[in-house]
């Protein structure tokens, strides 16, 4: 079977600190696979990274086993709710629609097949009567629910979800994990960027832990043990961050010929 | 009929960078706008001395070259030695405005532009500068070229339409469909030049400001869609343009500052409209609790 | 020629207005340096240019009711209609979805337009004493008399007394305004006290460059200042020097041409001072980093060469011909002779017969870099997990950045170890 994600050395400096290390993982497909790690642990940036928003440092990732511009129509991001001023003028349905940019280009009029398909993706996100709603009008789990709609619009195999439970009411955390379940099951790949630690072991059937260097990935059974969590939630490296802001300060290539 | 060539190259104007500003607001951009349009002078001055004519095209060239100029200034400071972003755009646009003004005085036997017009633009002289096909008159020069300008700045949004809004709205979103995030900026950027350069002479550094903020900013607080939003900035802009003209004429001032401070006044009226809305709003709320 | 007389007298103030240009353009610049050293500090630069345009209509407006120039009206009209530009900008971000860039760029050209509407308003309404108000948009610092200068004097002082009685309040608010509201220091005064200083400045320095540009100089000053120092007080004091220089500078040069506007000048020749501080000062320069890239390849250069001589057995110290350590590395040939060349000086290599011998001092080096190769190996594998095949690229760019310190904490964390990942020896 091939790989969902796999990433090569995968390492990539912000200002003066790491923020991820050195990543080398396969992931299986057809599971939900959680990224855990403490908060600064580099969970977004390893996503980022993987969805080429951001250009790592060193390393490289693929999708698929392949490269993520020839797999792209099959890839979905769901970025951070808060990272998008809502207060931009658009409809729920407006912001669906943009699932749909992927397949259909710039020109291309959305039909009476897209607008089935993004009825039915806010149907399955319990938004369908908002569809007309402004999105600043929204609530937190509502604008969470959207984001979803518009990743299931896109129609994807795998989705790279970043902290979809953050801010979002029980009920919506529910029926996320629902949709989730539901979408796995519809042979998806799920990545979701989550930090509860108590919710983490029903949700994810597989499990990257993360603090700035990979500290484990496996099935989680065999990753979510007492000894594991502590190495990942026990701190940062101090020598690795001290090494790293030296690179940054003194502009030090990480690698050279 | 003088009156009506004022009026529509104001609106000209005012229907390009209304469709500009929409997207520059939303995207936090509104000063960039400020620092090109001060930053074309020196541009435009040294493609005057260089042609001796007010030939659009090579001042066009100009103004586009020191508008990219400030634009990797702004850069050089920000990203290359870390300066702040406010403070880097501070110092690039003002000091190639410095510039184009030393420029102005320096050679100013020589070039016909005067500093004050810079500021608020020469959109009364507009009609007297006049275009012929042959010996027929067709209208004022500006109305031509701005005329031309707004049909290639509408052409090119409404052709980048959609991924212009996506990159507005949600950047990584984005770039993880493969959309060049950095290419729109750019592509974005280039008609706001445009829009300023060619609206300069008329109107004057100013109140392109006025009209790229203005407007947006008003129909942003009116209505919560993008197109629409759109529309409404046009449309206001339209009506300051005409609104002006009349004021500036009632109190024989300059028309640009008189537009500029129309477009401050619709402002100001929806902007007070919708707060009170919304404390009669928040009272409703308070009663309810009261009530209950 | 003519330039360098012209610019002695004006040195000389052979004319008396000289004089009050010098001073003038002097106190003017060294206190917009001062306040705008915190404008840049809270982040709020572009401020400065949005009170600066917005002053417009408040000059107008004052002589409009003055009925003439009179400099102190002016001023007061001036700080009322910019400080209330400053007060809607915060205003319409505070309460609406309307972001800050917006607010600004908006109120600074609405104020601007209206200040254009009612000079232009004045001029044909044909008021005999309106000459010179268009001055105020571009700045005549040879309008300026001894009033003005007596004017700013007193001013000036007043603000420099404010700041430096507040300073410790004004940089903590600058620094950090939560922890500065979280110990009691009372940040709506310090704010207020900014505000005015700053409106009061800019309304008295449009005489001299002009609204336009106003605001460079609250901003470039101590934007060229923050290449030099971090230190506040530091800061502080450069801004004030560095643009009471370009005031002096600014009017010097503009004064030799007839004609010529002063604030441009003034403003370019701060710009050129920010120009130059971006490209060699101290902090953030690009020299400074262009300098540092050449010693970091230097560095390389000379660890990656030693290395080739690294020789784990303890025995005599072999000789190599250049060809056998050119095989041995995957550098380029010049390259290679360029490091031992600079081995060679520095006394780690001796040349006999062709052939390069490391000296003491160079096994020692080559043992070095060895084991801070070594080192950072185990610490990753060890540490992320890491598999023996996956760790030698990463060490190969880590061991140039590891000091003395960060050696001894890697020793100590991996227990003085002996052997790396790959089972060879770690070498002491």
């Amino acid at each position: 079977m091939t790989p969902s994600v796999e990433t090569h050395n995968l390492t990539v400096i912000y200002d003066k600190k790491p923020a991820v290390w050195n990543i080398d993982f396969t992931l299986p497909t057809g599971k939900i696979i959680g990224i855990m790690g403490p908060n600064g642990s580099g969970k977004s940036t390893l996503l980022k990274a993987i969805m080429g928003i951001i250009e790592p440092n060193i390393g490289y990732s693929k999708i698929f086993d392949q490269e993520l511009d020839d797999v792209r129509t099959r890839v979905s991001y769901v970025p951070q709710r808060q990272s998008v001023d809502w207060d931009f003028p658009a409809s729920v349905k407006d912001v669906v629609a943009m699932g749909r940019f992927a397949t259909k280009g710039m020109f291309k009029r959305l039909n009476s097949e897209d607008n089935k398909i993004i009825e039915e993706s806010l149907q399955k996100v319990n938004m369908l009567s908002f569809s007309n709603r402004q999105i600043s009008q929204l609530s937190g789990g509502q604008q969470q629910r959207v984001f979803l709609a518009r990743a299931i619009a896109q129609n994807a195999d795998i989705y790279l979800m970043d902290e979809p439970f953050v801010g979002v009411d029980a009920g919506t955390e529910q029926a996320i994990i629902n949709l989730l379940k539901s979408m796995r099951d519809a042979g998806k790949t799920l990545l979701v960027v989550h930090h509860d630690l108590h919710t983490a072991q029903d949700y994810f059937e597989h499990m990257v832990l993360l603090n700035t260097r990979l500290v484990a990935e496996g099935p989680t059974e065999k990753v979510f043990t007492k000894e594991i969590l502590t190495e990942t939630y026990g701190g940062t490296l101090t020598t690795l961050s001290k090494v790293a802001s030296l690179l940054k300060e003194k502009d030090f290539p990480m690698r050279h010929k | 009929m003088i009156d009506f060539w004022i009026i529509l190259t104001a609106s000209l104007v005012a229907t390009s960078t209304a469709i500009l500003g929409c997207f520059l607001i939303m995207r936090k951009m509104a000063m960039i706008g400020d620092a090109i349009s001060h930053a074309v002078l020196p541009g435009i001055v040294i493609a005057y001395l260089l042609t001796d004519s007010r030939a659009s095209f090579p001042m066009l060239v100009g103004a586009a070259a020191s508008g990219m100029l400030v634009t990797y200034i702004i850069q050089f400071f920000n990203q290359k030695v870390k300066l702040q972003q406010d403070a880097s755009i501070g110092i690039s646009y003002t000091f190639l405005f410095a510039v184009g003004i030393i420029l102005i005085s320096v050679f100013s036997n020589d070039v016909d532009l005067d500093q004050e017009c810079v500021l608020y633009g020469e959109i009364a002289y507009v009609p007297l500068d006049k275009s012929f096909i042959g010996d027929l008159y067709i209208g004022p020069r500006q109305v031509w070229i701005l005329g031309t300008t707004l049909l290639l700045i509408a052409t090119s949004v409404w052709l980048g339409y959609r991924k212009l809004v996506v990159t507005t709205f949600d950047p990584s979103f984005a770039a993880a469909l493969g959309i060049n995030v950095v290419f729109w900026q750019y592509y974005l950027m280039a008609g706001v030049s445009l829009a300023t350069v060619v609206s300069f002479e008329s109107v004057g550094a100013v109140l392109v400001i006025a009209f790229l903020s203005g407007p947006a900013a008003t129909a942003f607080l009116i209505t919560r869609d993008f197109k629409r939003m759109i529309f409404f900035a046009i449309a206001l802009g339209i009506s300051a343009s005409i609104i002006g003209y009349y004021t500036a004429f009632w109190l024989q001032g300059s028309i640009a500052g008189a537009i500029a401070t129309i477009i401050g006044l619709q402002f100001a009226l929806v902007f007070a409209y919708t707060q009170l809305l919304r404390k009669s709003r928040i009272a409703k709320v308070l009663d309810n609790k009261a009530l209950t | 020629m003519e330039f360098f007389t012209e610019i002695a007298s004006f040195f000389t103030f052979s004319e008396p207005n000289v004089k009050v240009v010098f001073w003038g353009s002097l106190i003017l610049c060294a206190i917009s340096g001062l306040v705008g050293t915190f404008t840049l500090l809270r982040k709020r630069a572009l401020i400065g240019d949005v009170i600066s345009h917005s002053v417009l209509p408040g000059i107008a407006l004052a002589f409009i009711i003055g009925q003439q120039k009179n400099p102190l009206y002016l001023i007061i009209g001036a700080a009322i209609s910019g400080w209330i530009s400053t007060y809607l900008v915060d205003y319409i971000t505070k309460h609406s979805k309307i972001k800050n860039d917006t607010a600004i760029a908006l109120i600074l050209s609405v104020f601007f337009g209206a200040g254009v509407l009612l000079l232009t308003h004045i001029q044909h309404s044909g008021n005999a004493a309106q000459s010179g108000l268009d001055q105020f948009i571009f700045g005549r610092a040879s309008a300026m008399n001894m009033n003005d200068v007596w004017l700013f004097t007193i001013v000036g002082s007043i603000i420099t007394l404010l700041i430096v009685v507040f300073f410790r309040g004004l940089s903590l608010l600058s620094f950090d305004e939560s922890y500065s509201q979280s110990i009691g220091f009372p940040n709506e005064i310090l704010k207020l006290i900014l505000s005015i200083t700053t409106v009061i400045t800019v309304a008295m320095g449009v005489q001299a460059v002009g609204v336009v540009l106003m605001s460079a100089l609250l901003i470039t000053p101590a934007a060229c200042a923050k290449f030099w120092t971090n230190n506040i007080i530091h800061l502080a004091i450069l801004a004030v020097i560095l643009s009471g220089l370009a005031g002096v500078l600014g009017s010097a040069i503009s004064y030799t041409y007839n004609g010529m506007p002063t604030g441009p000048w003034i403003v370019v020749v701060i710009s050129v001072f920010a120009f130059i501080s971006a490209f060699i000062g101290s902090k953030n320069g690009l020299a400074k980093k262009v300098l540092q890239r050449n010693q970091n390849n230097k560095k390389i250069l000379r660890e990656n060469t030693i290395k080739l001589f690294y020789n784990p057995d303890e025995g005599e110290t072999l000789s190599y011909p250049f060809d056998t350590v050119f095989q041995k590395s995957n550098m380029h040939r010049n390259t290679l002779k360029k490091g031992l060349n600079m081995l060679k000086s520095e006394g780690l290599l001796k040349v006999t017969n062709g052939a390069y011998k490391p000296t003491e001092l160079g096994v020692k080096e080559s043992k070095a870099i060895v084991r801070k190769h070594r080192l950072w190996e185990l610490y990753i594998s060890r540490f992320m997990h890491l598999q023996p095949d996956h760790v030698h690229d990463d060490a190969e760019g880590i061991e140039h950045v590891i000091t003395p310190e960060i050696e001894r904490e890697l020793e100590k964390e991996l227990d003085f170890p002996t052997r790396d990942p790959h089972d060879s020896e770690i070498p002491y």
